[in-house]
């Protein structure tokens, strides 16, 4: 029997409902007892949380309708504020182990040797542990409805709250199932998908708490950048804040959406890629998205810039690093290209691995960019740099920022620089390794070295703050530009990083390679 | 028909497989033979659609693995020589994950469920948990999961390897009942009597190479220019050995301390007669005449090195 070949549109609508993957998951979560316990405990958490909560409020005198409001508004606060929690704890938690456990358990095979698209068996994943923290925050919503009767929160802050949280929800899902894929140990899995968490929570309260201030204050408007509805902790404050794009306010949960959906995307991607050979089509897309998503990286780094800008001017302080919104986005072009740089090792590294993917072809194929091995890292990393600042160039224009300057220039050349040191970096940490996995490590302990020591041993030999004009120690620090904000020298920095790149990539070149020995395949008998 | 050309893998600068060709019919049931190392796995999992080819294809009723493989996957059942069934399901659940997964429309996947269940003798166990089977009941699960939308083709990589005899004989039957529906299927195994008792075709593969494919009598017969003979008597062998070495058809005839002589012997089966009559006229005390027959482990050990063993 031959099974019948699905159409697209059909495949798709089977992909999202009806996803056996989703179904088999979801099945083994709810079986026995464990379920049922598990939310009754949570519930009686988070009744007694409310009771404690209430009890605390004022109610034996009279006060003030103002003083009751608040009281009432910080106990729906403290309500949200554990359900964020909650969903910081839970969600990487379920998913960390979806994937890395079927690889141990050596299902996968089974799976990929089935009409299995990595995309359906991924959607899967992710629907049954969303589906699951979903589940949890349905459960809560007649205790928060609570806080709407008592008058502390709307209805429209609720549900936002709630649209917001479960978009938390769903990038903490995507980046722990990401991270699954990837992992080869459980352990490994579930403390990197919580040590991101973590790193989450923390970058996104910086981003909160800095354009939150853009509007706390005054209290009148709630235009601010949309990075404050980011961090779980802050979703109760952040209903109803907008961004001004192309003079349209538009509501920040919106933005999220699109953001959070757009992130998922590019995770399940990632993840699809790394479950596929090289050369497939998950590949070619992945890499294709990736060019496609600096749009928004850099709509991410303008409004970054716009909102620190804003917020430094509010606070009645001229920042060092960004003394106008134009220099606040060429600056945060550098940010973005240093969060680029992140992704170097994994692009450009190569040597024996177990899944034999990362064989050395070469330095430049843009062959390589499509099929996913080390010599197409060069070029996809000029393409994405090229995609960055064009990006940039364009939400400029968009948001009414200040057209791209001289500054703007030294900062994309500097980018390129960064992009072209690292790349070499990885050529030469593969040629000295044994392995691709001791590569990386190699080029991230290089990078960690590169980046922090030199400010510590330049703070202790001189006084001059890193934005210093003239022949300061701190021009001999590559990076100097990030700390420094636009300056004259920038340029400088570029070449100086260009040059270290080609000094590594040469000497890659002439050193002989260490050892060639092949890990063996765990799963390969034959 | 399974049509395998030319396939190769390459990784760096080890060639695991290198061109490996052959076809198998459907009811074919094909014996793939190799060390470990060998390429045996390798090659299944190309088949398999898991592994890129770095050179070469194949093809299943015309469909090719490389341009097409999500068509492959829906025409053929991969069992991996080690695999994992998931926790907290059971034999249904499990079974019908997979109808799911090859399209089976939701009214017959019962049917089709219980059907595998009959073949494969787990009717018994539909509702227990598949983590409670035993190590043969979970491999014979994993052989009703590959025949749920009835493929065309099997891949069995070593399926019998953990199994006790009793699991193993019971597997031996399914495969036999297979071949018997007309799918084609291939086996790799080490354990090479037994491939012999259901293999109509084998392979050989040492070292990336394919270094003998066809049916198996005629395997083991093409290796062989002369037969094994071994005659036992209740006399002196030494004596008996002399006796032989009179024989010019007869090369290297060597006793053993059980009062066994065994030969080579390049003559027809007439002149074979013939010597066994002369040995008896001379008063040898004949109890046992027989022809050694080469099993697939002589052809085996005769056509590898062992070299990646």
């Amino acid at each position: 029997m031959s099974v019948p070949r699905p159409g697209w549109i059909r495949r798709n609508v089977e992909t999202y409902v009806g996803n056996a993957v989703a179904v088999r998951d979801y099945r083994a979560q709810l079986r026995g007892f464990r379920a049922p316990i598990l939310w009754g405990v949570y519930l009686a958490v988070m009744i007694l949380l409310a009771v404690l909560n209430y009890t605390n409020i004022e109610t034996g005198r009279e006060i003030s309708v103002t003083r009751a409001q608040g009281q009432l508004q910080g106990f729906y606060y403290t309500m949200m504020g554990f359900l964020g929690t909650t969903v910081v704890l839970v969600a990487p938690g379920l998913t960390a182990t979806a994937v890395v456990s079927e690889r141990i358990r050596r299902s996968l095979d089974l799976v990929f040797s089935s009409p299995v698209e990595p995309k359906y068996f991924l959607v899967g994943k992710i629907v049954a542990s969303y589906r699951y923290s979903w589940m949890l925050l349905v459960l809560s919503l007649p205790i928060t409805a609570t806080c709407v009767v008592l008058g502390g929160a709307t209805w429209q802050d609720v549900i936002v709250g709630y649209i917001l949280l479960s978009l938390i929800g769903l990038i903490l899902t995507s980046v722990s199932l990401l991270i699954s894929a990837t992992a080869a140990k459980v352990v490994s899995a579930v403390i990197q998908s919580y040590a991101i968490a973590v790193l989450y929570f923390i970058g996104t309260a910086v981003f909160a708490s800095t354009g939150a201030m853009a509007f706390v204050p005054g209290g009148g408007s709630r235009e601010a950048p949309f990075t404050v509805c980011l961090n779980p902790a802050a979703v109760a404050f952040v209903p109803g804040t907008y961004t001004v794009i192309a003079g349209t306010n538009v509501p920040n949960w919106i933005i999220v959406l699109v953001l959070a959906l757009a992130f998922t995307k590019l995770c399940v991607l990632s993840a699809a890629a790394t479950l596929s050979p090289l050369d497939s089509g998950e590949t070619r897309s992945l890499r294709l998205h990736g060019l496609l998503y600096m749009a928004i990286l850099a709509m991410f780094g303008s409004m970054v810039g716009q909102g620190l800008s804003g917020f430094a001017g509010m606070i009645g302080a001229t920042p060092a690093a960004a003394s106008s919104v134009g220099d606040a986005v060429s600056l945060a072009l550098g940010w973005c290209a240093l969060f680029l740089s992140l992704f170097v090792a994994h692009l450009a590294c190569y040597g024996p691995d177990q899944g034999r993917r990362y064989q050395d072809d070469g330095w430049f194929s843009w062959r390589g960019v499509w099929r996913g091995s080390p010599s197409g890292a060069l070029p996809y990393l000029a393409m994405l740099w090229g995609a960055l600042v064009l990006a940039f160039w364009a939400w400029m224009a968009v948001l009414a920022l200040p057209l791209p300057d001289a500054g703007f220039a030294a900062y994309a050349a500097w980018s390129l620089g960064l992009l072209l040191a690292y790349w070499g970096l990885a050529r030469l940490a593969s040629r000295l390794a044994v392995t691709v996995g001791s590569a990386r490590l190699m080029w991230s302990a290089a990078v960690v070295l590169l980046t922090f020591l030199p400010p510590v041993v330049i703070s202790t030999m001189t006084y001059d703050p890193p934005s210093a004009v003239g022949h300061s120690m701190w021009k001999l620090y590559p990076l100097w530009p990030l700390l420094a904000g636009p300056q004259p020298d920038t340029w400088i920095a570029a070449i100086e990083l260009a040059v270290f790149g080609i000094v590594f990539a040469v000497a890659a070149c002439w050193i002989p390679r260490r050892g060639s020995r092949v890990p063996p395949r765990v799963a390969n008998h034959g | 028909m399974l049509e395998v050309r030319e396939l190769r893998k390459v990784y760096g600068t080890l060639e695991a497989v290198r061109g490996v060709s052959f076809q198998l019919n459907p009811g074919d049931i094909f014996g793939f033979i190799g060390s470990n190392g060998a390429g045996k796995t390798t090659t299944i999992r190309m088949l398999a659609t898991l592994l890129e080819p770095t050179g070469g294809t194949a093809r299943l009723n015309g469909v090719d693995i490389l341009k097409d493989p999500m068509q492959i996957r829906r025409m053929i059942g991969y069992m991996p020589d080690f695999f994992g069934l998931y926790d907290d399901v059971k034999v249904w659940e499990y079974l019908d994950f997979w109808a799911t997964v090859y399209r089976i429309p939701p009214k017959q996947r019962g049917g089709v469920i219980d059907q595998v269940l009959e073949l494969t003798n787990l009717s018994g166990k539909r509702d227990a948990f598949v983590q409670s089977l035993s190590r043969g009941m979970q491999q014979r699960l994993c052989l009703a999961k590959c025949l749920v939308h009835d493929p065309e083709l099997l891949l069995l990589d070593e399926p019998a390897s953990g199994l006790d005899p009793r699991a193993r004989a019971e597997l031996k039957e399914l495969i036999l009942e297979l071949g018997r529906m007309g799918k084609i299927v291939v086996v790799s195994s080490h354990i090479l009597p037994e491939l012999s008792d259901f293999c109509n075709m084998v392979g050989i593969i040492e070292r990336g190479d394919l270094v003998g494919f066809g049916p198996v009598k005629q395997i083991v017969q093409g290796l062989r220019t002369t037969r094994a003979i071994s005659v036992r008597t209740l006399g002196e062998a030494n004596d008996l050995s002399d006796a032989v070495a009179k024989d010019p058809l007869a090369a290297s005839p060597r006793a053993n301390p059980e009062g066994e002589v065994v030969f080579d012997y390049a003559g027809t089966h007439e002149q074979q007669a013939d010597l066994l009559a002369r040995l008896i006229a001379e008063g040898h005390r004949i109890v046992d005449f027989r022809e050694e027959h080469a099993d697939l482990e002589d052809v085996f050990l005769k056509l590898t090195t062992g070299a990646v063993n």
